[in-house]
């Protein structure tokens, strides 16, 4: 019998779930014992073990792959003490801790150098922020935390360590989009993107910015300005997602994205001509600008609280019906952005499970065949001939469920169930599949 | 308003009461030297917070608490001497009539409005009341409702909710009813029934039941057992004792608390979150100098330990920010000692040195 299952895994390998490289957040799978070791640091913080309640909770954070040349998180022990440090974007988080307390900080950027905006926007953040705070010491601004180890709790780490991490990149990132950024400290470990995949880049957004005006052109901007705002939007959030630029043109992408569905007062018309100008400002930033706001880097920490997949399931529901609403009034052209769309808005608004940021990012990939095939990868669908990788998605899809399916009831491969006709039909039965998908834990 | 009311809403005033305690706030006014308010106001405790425009917070005593017409009696341990006291009327209401409200809603005190009398009389269950259009809301309860020779026509009692200015107050013929019942009792702790409307010494309740006719009194069950926080909320209230803070003087509700030490305000609250905040909020953002006072401040916060320097809209605020569970009685009580030090010293040395405003404290809460 061992022999048939040995003989048996040749030909079916396990399947190999990988996190997707692209989006906000961790490109990671999370600690296969994550949970194990959040619970041996509970027991060993409950025993009075502080060293080993840190070693172990710590430990639960370190990813399961690694991309980097350092490791995103390093713990070091001695007899009495246990140092760390962690990255997170363009942070870099140095920790010590003993059996009182555990202090971690941040140097953020040189004081001297600062915009008097920053330093009083550090104050605000001061008034905001839990458990960490902005502190200037001998010349250096530093984000800063402390805690009591006496009634310390894995809980009571994680929250903390992750506030630290999140502001200090996020505020690194502000600092380097709205003012000089060579004063920002511990920026050694950010990687340089090639220059040819910078290229590459370069000339998908433009060319994606140009298809986007092209096929606009034509439509009455009074009939369909919720067809343009498709449109804009999904190219927007393409970008942001496939591209991961930083600085500069993170911030306005998230500004423009946020600002649509934020303010209330505008015109859809209004915001749709905001959209179309920074789009045109894009398209007219020269290589040079748009080398600068690239880096590659490391995160321990996901930005997004993990969503419920009733959130993801009543969105997609929405957004069902409004292709619905568009095919019944004879609005084809904007089914396919819409459904481009839907996935792209997902993975750019909620923390995934890591199956189902992968089988949103399968949409995606197949929707931009051509950006992966000039990536390296074996492109997912064919434009010209109109034709899918079946095979390949299927087993995509198998990779993203099968190691779950024995943790939640109602998770299973679907892929038999996709209908390959053409991009919208595959859409349309790909997202009803997702929506269905129940992460309920056994 | 013309200039004979503005006159009669000023003399008035005096006589105006703000009650609070741990479940809510509202309003009261003297009637010789007992505070009238409503029994919904005094929440079934025996004791509430009474402050007047010249007696600065104090520990009032309920002495008559009467859930039947929703009346409740506070004796003050200070003598409120008011110039021109509020009398009750003994005149018949009649529609139409014009009537001031005075009172404390949401907070926002010696707040009157005006309007008339829609109808004299209007009855809810057993109990009379008087309609009228002069806007109150909630904190207005228990405040005076008046007539054009400011005297006492009712009680202000309750409004219709999402309703426009439809309010009742309890007519001062009741109000006199029971004072002069209560009067004659020549003794205090009194709780009428809300079923018999026999008025009861609270001394001769047994389990909380009416003696005369058996009726639970839920009333007599809350004044037994008082206001007892528990968990953090003890624990805060703990600490506070321990560093000499008058608990009941400074709870503004369950989870908040207000103090001044000399002239600096301190504030803790204690959100839903689980955060526990204890600030005060020293000084405004000078027009000059300011980078160098943001300089100072980021730089304080580098030594200050448990606590920290931040902005919110154009004020300073000194913080002490704490997750409840992590609350010992231990840490606590150091950190707050450190912020009641220290956030006088700093108010000082920060109007001094980058001759900062002093703060400016909202009175919308």
């Amino acid at each position: 019998m061992r022999w048939f299952n040995t003989l048996k895994s040749w030909f079916n390998p396990a399947p190999m779930h990988c996190a997707p490289l692209y989006g906000r957040g961790i490109h990671a799978l999370p600690n296969p014992d994550e949970k194990e070791l959040f619970e041996r640091s509970s027991a060993a913080f409950i025993d009075g073990d502080i060293l080993s309640g840190y070693e172990y909770f710590l430990s639960s954070l370190i990813h399961k792959e690694n991309l980097f040349p350092t490791p995103h998180l390093s713990i070091e022990r001695s007899e009495e003490t246990l140092r760390f440090s962690l990255y997170q974007g363009y942070a870099l988080i140095k920790g010590s801790v003993s059996e009182k307390s555990l202090e971690a900080h941040a140097d953020i950027a040189l004081s001297e150098q600062l915009h008097v905006a920053i330093k009083r926007r550090f104050l605000e953040r001061d008034f905001q922020l839990t458990y960490c705070r902005f502190s200037e010491d001998k010349g250096t601004i530093r984000l800063s935390i402390c805690l009591d180890n006496a009634t310390i709790t894995p809980q009571k780490v994680f929250y903390p360590l992750r506030e630290i991490a999140l502001n200090a990149d996020f505020e690194k990132e502000f600092i380097a989009g709205e003012f000089d950024e060579s004063a920002l400290l511990d920026t050694h470990h950010l990687i340089s993107i090639p220059r040819e995949k910078i290229e590459i880049n370069y000339a998908f957004m433009r060319q994606w910015i140009q298809e986007t005006e092209q096929s606009l052109i034509g439509l009455l901007s009074n009939d369909n300005t919720g067809m343009t705002s498709f449109s804009y939007l999904a190219l927007l959030l393409q970008i942001d997602y496939l591209l991961l630029p930083h600085k500069k043109m993170a911030k306005n992408i998230s500004e423009k994205i946020n600002g649509y569905f934020m303010d209330d007062e505008k015109l859809t018309e209004d915001k749709n001509a905001d959209l179309e100008q920074y789009l045109r400002e894009l398209s007219a930033m020269d290589i040079e600008s748009f080398s600068t706001q690239f880096y590659n880097c490391a995160y321990t920490f996901s930005p997004f609280e993990q969503a419920m997949h009733d959130e993801i399931s009543t969105f997609i529901e929405e957004s069902l019906g409004k292709v619905r609403w568009y095919k019944n009034n004879r609005s084809t052209y904007v089914i396919s952005v819409i459904y481009r769309y839907i996935s792209l808005y997902i993975l750019y608004n909620y923390g995934l499970h890591p199956s189902l940021r992968s089988l949103l990012h399968l949409h995606v990939e197949i929707y931009a065949s051509d950006f992966f095939k000039a990536a390296g990868e074996i492109p997912l669908y064919d434009p010209l001939t109109r034709t899918f990788k079946q095979n390949l998605i299927a087993q995509r899809i198998r990779e993203s469920i099968e190691p779950y399916i024995s943790r939640y009831k109602g998770l299973s491969d679907f892929s038999e169930h996709l209908n390959y006709s053409d991009l919208d039909h595959f859409s349309q039965s790909f997202y009803l599949q997702v929506k269905n998908l129940d992460y309920t834990e056994v | 308003m013309n200039t004979a009311t503005q006159k009669m809403v000023e003399q008035t005033i005096e006589s105006i009461v703000q009650i609070t305690n741990p479940y809510g706030s509202g309003s009261g006014f003297l009637i010789g030297e007992l505070i009238i308010t409503n029994s919904h106001v005094v929440s079934g405790l025996k004791e509430v917070l009474i402050s007047t425009k010249t007696l600065s917070k104090t520990i009032g005593t309920v002495i008559y608490d009467d859930p039947a017409f929703d009346l409740a009696f506070i004796r003050s341990p200070i003598l409120i001497e008011c110039k021109n006291p509020l009398l009750l009327s003994s005149a018949p209401v009649l529609d139409g009539d014009s009537v001031i409200a005075i009172g404390h809603p949401y907070g926002l005190n010696y707040s009157t409005t005006e309007g008339i009398v829609s109808k004299a009389s209007r009855l809810q269950g057993e109990v009379e009341y008087i309609q009228f259009d002069a806007a109150i809301n909630p904190g207005n309860s228990g405040g005076p409702l008046l007539n054009d020779s400011a005297e006492v026509i009712g009680v202000n009692t309750f409004i219709i909710q999402n309703s426009n200015n439809l309010g009742f107050a309890l007519p001062s013929y009741t109000l006199k009813d029971a004072l002069d019942q209560f009067s004659t009792l020549k003794t205090e702790d009194i709780i009428r029934c809300v079923s018999c409307k026999n008025l009861i010494l609270e001394s001769t309740i047994q389990n909380d039941y009416c003696p005369k006719c058996g009726t639970k009194l839920e009333v007599a069950k809350r004044r037994r057992e008082g206001y007892k926080p528990s968990g953090v909320v003890a624990l805060i209230e703990k600490i506070l004792g321990i560093l000499k803070i008058n608990v009941t003087l400074s709870r503004r509700s369950q989870r908040s608390w207000r103090f001044e030490l000399g002239t600096t305000r301190i504030d803790i609250n204690y959100y839903d979150n689980g955060i526990i905040i204890a600030d005060s909020a020293l000084c405004r953002i000078p027009q000059e100098n300011i980078e160098n006072l943001y300089d100072f401040l980021l730089s304080e916060n580098s030594v200050l330990e448990t606590l920290q320097f931040s902005i919110n809209e154009n004020t300073v605020y000194l913080s002490y920010i704490i997750v409840d569970s992590s609350l010992s009685e231990e840490y606590g009580t150091v950190a707050l000692r450190k912020l009641f030090d220290e956030a006088p010293r700093y108010q000082k040395l920060l109007i001094e040195r980058f001759k900062a405003p002093e703060p400016k404290f909202d009175e919308f809460e």
